[in-house]
């Protein structure tokens, strides 16, 4: 096995269906043992990159190496190591939980002693023994999505993808669900998670943002801040029948895109020296002061900055 | 080819709990093969029962008393206690008998004695077939009593010589219970295990068995095994209400049995593999069944025998493995098999599962990767 610190190695990967390209020309690497994230919206080609790294897809070009063998090309060696938690619910639902996680067990060869172990450790280690016997069905929502995490990790491999694990759960759940993604990481497990939420992104050690196909940004939550706001956003408080002109007019003359929130206005500055000329112009109706950028922000200012380009 | 042990347990005990835990599955599975059996059995017979009979005749014939014992004992009639009528068309106005045999002026023995016995037979027509076999019934009932008593009728107009083999009642339910064993079963195992396959993909479980390192031999075998048990199971259970309950003769080995239901539940497995690999719903899964089994049934001699089929159509009745099986199992189940016969059908047989699963190896193959 190879030392080198990339367990993930991909380069200039492209997925087309007929004439739509799903996945265009991106590369990037993921290091062992970090928590991987790959943010974009629906439809940015998230989850065929993910396929590909699974072998469960062929890039129509491009390489994808795992521990610096081609995937495609030892998909049997590969696949007893990765643990994929896809975004379809692949529990069965008129099954319990031990006979689902005995089923996942046998598709990877355990024997039912290893599985009934490993079962139990697991349960354990995601705190629902409880359900050990209720049939998926009956679970609440987020209840399965820690299941089908189990269930993934049965086998106990060393590369994990999770393709939005939270999506359609409560905020108990996902905090829930981030602390057992963490603790994986803590184990030596490399987790490649797929997110639209923003602010779970802050708990990537490094993340990818993904736009129509193509990668708009890499870093780790810190550099990308810093690479996109040099100055931070501002947030205006100002009286309501303000806001509206205000944002159309720094808007129109560029100086910054604005959103609304509770009695005010956040400004992602482009342009600091006009903006703040023109803050001062307005001095007596509002006050602002900076506010610490979000990857939500970053993320927003990445897609505008593109569609300006 | 990699095939794991317990890889194809866990797929057994995964696909039996699934459905034991499923009650539309346990009905398709059971009650189907059931209900069509007790249909096919009892209810949809083409053989003519409890026919009213009128024997109208001297009151000290010998040969009315015999006809009429022989009409009842048949159990095709039920006799009139009636044996004088001064119009006998009345009987069957008032609907009181279907049929009527009036004997001559002179009586049926004198009649028969001639040897051209002009004995007059009124039947209720309404449903020509079923009158046509009626006639039929009393020529026979009359024949066999004329001969009994010696009498020679040969050249008259009672010429009957009906001989039916094997199923010397003419008894429809044992011709159509060896039928059903194959059609029941081809029918469930097509659309429960098409739509095993469906639903798999339909709700994105597929993806975690083809993201494991199960390989298409494992998810193929996995996925056709279990259903591969039910339809020996279905075979044996018509079979088993045939003979216990409708009381078909059993002349037959259960090995041959066996033989020609693993070759035919193969062939069913197959075609469903087949279709699984076009569909991605359970919905059409179930198109694709009923689509195959509407002319598979049509053409395979169930209730249509091949040889009356147009040559048009009958190669595809020679494509077809029900028509094998049909034949099959009505040679062994109730002639006690012609071996010739059935080996030769069985090879048939067997190239039609190897072609057949060969197809859908090929078509599950490339539809995974």
């Amino acid at each position: 096995m190879s030392i080198e610190s990339n367990i993930i190695q991909v380069e200039n990967l492209t997925v087309a269906f007929g004439g739509f390209k799903a996945v265009d020309g991106i590369s990037f690497e993921v290091k062992r043992g970090e928590i991987f994230g790959f943010l974009g919206a629906n439809g940015a080609g998230k989850t065929t990159t993910i396929r590909c790294i699974c072998g469960l897809l062929n890039p129509t070009s491009g390489t994808v190496k795992v521990d610096g063998k081609d995937v495609s090309s030892s998909t049997s060696v590969l696949k007893p190591r990765i643990g994929y938690m896809s975004q379809k619910f692949t529990l069965y639902p008129d099954l319990t939980v031990k006979e689902n996680l005995a089923f996942a067990g046998s598709l990877y060869g355990l024997k039912r002693k290893q599985i009934k172990a490993r079962a139990e450790e697991l349960m354990q280690f995601i705190g629902l023994t409880q359900h050990l016997n209720e049939p998926v069905k009956l679970l609440s929502g987020g209840v399965k999505q820690v299941v089908a995490l189990a269930a993934t990790l049965l086998h106990d491999p060393d590369l994990v993808f999770l393709d939005e694990p939270t999506a359609g759960t409560s905020p108990t759940t996902r905090a829930d669900f981030w602390r057992l993604i963490r603790t994986l990481a803590q184990n030596g497990k490399t987790v490649f998670v797929t997110t639209h939420y923003m602010d779970e992104a802050e708990y990537c050690g490094r993340i990818v943002l993904m736009e129509r196909g193509k990668i708009i940004a890499t870093g780790t939550p810190q550099e990308l801040k810093e690479q996109f706001f040099p100055q931070p956003p501002v947030e205006l408080v100002f009286s309501r029948p303000e806001i509206s002109r205000v944002r159309a007019e720094l808007e129109r003359s560029n100086i910054g895109e604005a959103e609304n929130f509770s009695g005010g206005l956040r400004v992602r500055v482009n342009d600091w020296a006009r903006f703040e000329a023109y803050a001062k112009e307005q001095a007596g109706v509002f006050a602002f002061h900076p506010v610490e950028p979000t990857l939500e922000d970053v993320f927003l200012k990445a897609v505008s900055g593109r569609k300006g380009a | 080819m990699k095939i794991r042990r317990v890889t194809l347990q866990g797929f057994f005990k995964k696909e039996f709990t699934q459905i034991v835990r499923d009650p539309k599955m346990l009905f398709a599975i059971f009650f189907i093969p059931l209900i069509q059996t007790v249909m096919f059995g009892l209810a949809l017979t083409s053989e003519v029962k409890n026919v009213e009979l009128a024997v109208l005749a001297k009151p000290n014939s010998r040969v009315a008393r015999d006809i009429r014992a022989r009409a009842q004992a048949s159990g095709w009639f039920k006799v009139l206690p009636v044996s004088q009528e001064k119009d006998p068309a009345s009987l069957i106005e008032s609907r009181r008998a279907e049929a009527v045999l009036i004997a001559p002026k002179e009586g049926f023995e004198k009649a028969l004695e001639r040897g051209n016995a002009p004995i007059q037979l009124l039947v209720n027509a309404i449903n020509a077939q079923r009158a046509q076999q009626v006639n039929g019934y009393v020529q026979q009932i009359v024949a066999e009593v004329a001969a009994e008593r010696g009498y020679n009728v040969s050249a008259g107009l009672i010429q009957l010589d009906q001989r039916v083999l094997f199923n010397h009642n003419l008894d429809t339910t044992s011709y159509m219970i060896p039928a059903l064993m194959v059609m029941s079963t081809f029918i469930v195992l097509l659309v429960v295990c098409g739509m095993a396959i469906a639903k798999e993909k339909e709700t994105g479980t597929m993806e975690k068995l083809i993201a494991s390192p199960c390989t298409v031999e494992e998810i193929m075998l996995g996925k056709t095994l279990p259903y591969f048990v039910i339809g020996l199971a279905i075979v044996g259970l018509v079979l088993f209400v045939g003979v216990a309950w409708f009381g078909i003769p059993f002349r037959g080995n259960l090995l041959l049995v066996g033989v020609n239901a693993a070759l035919f539940a193969l062939s069913a497995l197959a075609v469903a593999l087949i279709i699984s690999t076009v569909v991605s719903t359970q919905q059409q899964a179930m198109m694709g069944s009923m689509l195959y089994l509407l002319p598979g049934i049509l053409l395979s001699g169930v209730f249509f025998p091949v040889a009356n089929i147009p040559p048009v159509f009958r190669w595809m009745c020679y494509l077809n493995p029900m028509m094998y099986s049909v034949v099959n199992f009505r040679a062994v189940i109730l002639k006690g098999g012609d071996v010739a016969l059935f080996w030769g059908n069985c090879f048939w047989l067997a190239v039609i599962c190897v072609v057949l699963c060969a197809l859908a190896y090929k078509n599950f193959k490339s539809t995974l990767n």
